[in-house]
């Protein structure tokens, strides 16, 4: 029984509710101990400026221990539920993650690449990949050709809205 | 020169074909983008606020002003059509619009949802109008105990607003203050959680914490929900054509909802907007809820009742005029809309607050004139016009719509300061909100929080300072004392003791 609940709770630890929740939480503490670290709050008659980091951070770091351990609770119990109700129609088929990267995490990925390429590619070459890139992630790998254009019109949308209309000057592949 | 006759004057800017064309255009990307389901017109006034460094501010606040009006009363349209409110402020209009399509008279339920926006609009609008100047003066009154006890009221309220998610909604408004606190300190020269890296010396820089929680964070949650909006997608395909004439409502129908309905409605609306988070759902559950109530037919709504849909949409449109008083008496945005409003001042140099009706009061002008002409003349002309061919526009392409969407929140962000680093910051605060929107977080409470909070800081101190670190101080003076027990009755109503109301708003939302 203790084995079950300690599995439970290995599993519930490692959920993405409270896996996120963890990380928000040690987020605040992180940015608790940096205001600790700024020195003494109060000094000579005057609130110095690690004040406010750590009122905010004491409140944030109760705040997201508190949603942590709820996260944590709450998916024990519907773990619990689960395995109370797999127990009763246990399959030899194992569980099988699903190992594929989500569109969201390649859309991440994606526009960090944008951003890390834009300044040494230029504005045209960046943004017509770019684009094409989410518009097929939007609507999947067919017509790919006439996305391709449509891509290459919104980049030029794009290039005479920001340079021409707004005189805004773009990075481009010479420099 | 009173303010009311600026205001006046600034109609005569509606002239300059530019102007015209930077409202015009405003609305109708507001209208689309509202009627979307999924997206907002915060969206679109994110996508917008880069372009705001290029622009004339004047005409720059004149566009915010009608994209804020549009995005009131677009959502109304696939709340009639398909059920499904483009945007939240809609909700209680689906009630009874959608049921009158489903009796063939969609048409006419977006002509009545059309005029009452119309009626709401203008009434809010004007009551700012009038009201605005006598609030800021009152606002003078206000000193630094006050002013901090009134941006804590105002996170306090935008928190308990956020009613069954108000733990979420404190985490999500502490991350915003402790993002505010990177940079520099306001009162010592010294640089706080910037980890040596130079661009984070200056501070997080308020147009990347906008684009990335509603546009790129936006991108991903619809791309999230791929499937289900391709599915919103068929359901717009089944929708009969619409006939340009089936709009107009009938003078014997609009006399029979009432001008008591009407203006009420937009009484409500209007003091709904003017509380921090309340927002144009608030306001339209409300009015509707009232509307059912002194009903002598109170059976009728939720069947078709085009009381419903003019009670939900005259309050949501009135909530525009109420929420822009805050922010510009006070310096306080109450939702994210009027968030980046103030955002579009911030980047200008202009500091909002107290002052401002006073000192630019010929910026300021303009916007509430855009605001009634987007009111009065766009919408009932946007829908007569435009009306037959909306489920057109709003089946566009998704890859079309999200690849553009996509290139203006990244590059926008290049606009501002020439640097990819705002680029990065904006991603990083997308990826942040994506994955808070996700786990139930209300990210507007984030935005609030990086806003107000520079101001709650410094106020604090200032106070705390100037009273040798004693509380009693906040309530020793009348003015925070004021707040203070205003916060107290705000978490009593709406945190301790709920209103019958509220319990069924929560449960409906």
């Amino acid at each position: 029984m203790s084995r079950l609940s300690s599995s439970l709770l290995v599993r519930a630890l490692g959920s993405g509710a409270a896996r996120f929740h963890g990380v928000l939480a040690l987020l605040a503490l992180g940015y608790l101990i940096g205001g600790l670290a700024m020195g003494p709050p109060h000094e000579a008659g005057k609130l110095t400026p690690s004040f406010f980091p750590l009122l905010i951070g004491v409140l944030a770091t109760v705040l997201c221990g508190l949603q942590w351990w709820s996260a944590v609770r709450d998916t024990t119990a519907d773990a619990q539920a689960q395995a109370d109700a797999s127990s009763k129609a246990v399959t030899k088929e194992g569980f099988v993650p699903d190992r594929r990267i989500s569109p969201e995490l390649t859309l991440m990925l994606a526009t960090l690449v944008y951003v890390l390429v834009f300044q040494w590619l230029g504005y045209v070459l960046s943004t017509l990949v770019y684009v094409l890139g989410v518009m097929l992630l939007f609507s999947g790998l067919d017509k790919w050709l006439s996305k391709g254009a449509i891509a290459l019109a919104i980049t030029a949308v794009g290039f005479v809205l920001f340079n021409q209309i707004f005189n805004v000057r773009l990075p481009t592949l010479w420099g | 020169m009173d303010f009311m006759t600026q205001v006046v004057a600034s109609f005569g800017l509606l002239l300059d074909p530019t102007i015209l064309f930077y409202v015009v255009a405003g609305f109708l990307i507001g209208t689309v983008f509202s009627a979307i389901p999924g997206l907002t017109a915060t969206l679109a006034l994110a996508l917008l606020l880069p372009l705001t460094y290029s622009l004339d501010v004047t005409t720059a606040l004149m566009a915010c002003a009608s994209i804020y009006m549009a995005g009131m009363c677009g959502g109304s349209i696939t709340a009639t059509t398909i059920n499904i409110p483009g945007a939240p402020s809609s909700m209680m209009t689906a009630l009874d619009s959608y049921p009158m399509q489903q009796r063939g008279e969609g048409p006419l339920a977006l002509g009545h949802a059309s005029f009452a926006s119309m009626i709401g609009g203008v009434f809010g609008a004007v009551l700012l109008v009038l009201l605005a100047p006598l609030i800021a003066d009152l606002s003078l009154l206000v000193q630094t105990t006050g002013k901090c006890a009134l941006i804590l009221f105002a996170l306090i309220v935008i928190v308990i607003a956020q009613r069954g998610n108000v733990r979420r909604a404190a985490i999500a408004a502490c991350l915003g203050l402790m993002l505010a606190t990177v940079g520099l300190d306001a009162m010592v020269p010294v640089a706080r959680f910037s980890f040596g890296i130079g661009d984070l010396a200056a501070g997080i820089d308020l147009m990347p914490v906008i684009i990335g929680t509603f546009a790129i964070s936006e991108l991903l949650t619809q791309l999230a929900e791929n499937d289900k909006a391709r599915r919103i997608r068929e359901q717009l395909k089944g929708v009969a054509k619409i006939r340009r004439r089936d709009f107009i409502p009938s003078r014997s129908a609009i006399r029979r909802i009432g001008a008591v309905c009407y203006l009420k409605s937009s009484i409500i609306g209007y003091l709904v907007g003017t509380l921090p988070g309340a927002g144009g759902s608030m306001g339209g559950f409300l009015a509707y809820v009232e509307a059912v109530r002194t009903s002598r037919e109170p059976y009728s709504f939720g069947k078709g009742n085009p009381q419903g849909i003019a009670a939900a949409e005259s309050a949501n449109n009135a909530v525009c005029g109420g929420a822009l008083v805050p922010m510009l008496t006070f310096g306080i945005p109450g939702d994210p809309i009027t968030a980046i409003v103030l955002g579009v001042l911030v980047i200008n140099g202009i500091q909002p607050g107290p002052q401002l009706m006073e000192s630019q009061a010929g910026l300021i002008a303009p916007m509430l004139a855009a605001l009634i002409f987007s009111a009065l003349i766009l919408i009932p002309l946007t829908m007569y016009l435009l009306g037959p061919y909306f489920i057109r526009i709003v089946r566009i392409r998704r890859d079309v719509l999200f690849g553009t969407i996509a290139m203006l929140a990244v590059v926008g962000c290049y606009v501002a300061t020439y640097s990819t680093f705002q680029m990065m910051m904006a991603l990083v605060m997308g990826v942040l909100a994506f994955y808070l929107r996700k786990h139930g977080y209300p990210v507007v409470t984030l935005l609030l929080g990086f806003i107000l909070g520079p101001g709650l800081e410094e106020y604090l101190r200032r106070a705390l300072t100037l009273s040798n670190g004693d509380l009693t101080v906040f309530v020793a003076q009348p003015d925070s004392l004021f707040f203070i027990v205003l916060t107290g009755i705000f978490v009593y109503f709406l945190a301790i003791r709920k209103p019958v109301q509220l319990r069924g708003h929560e449960s409906a939302t």
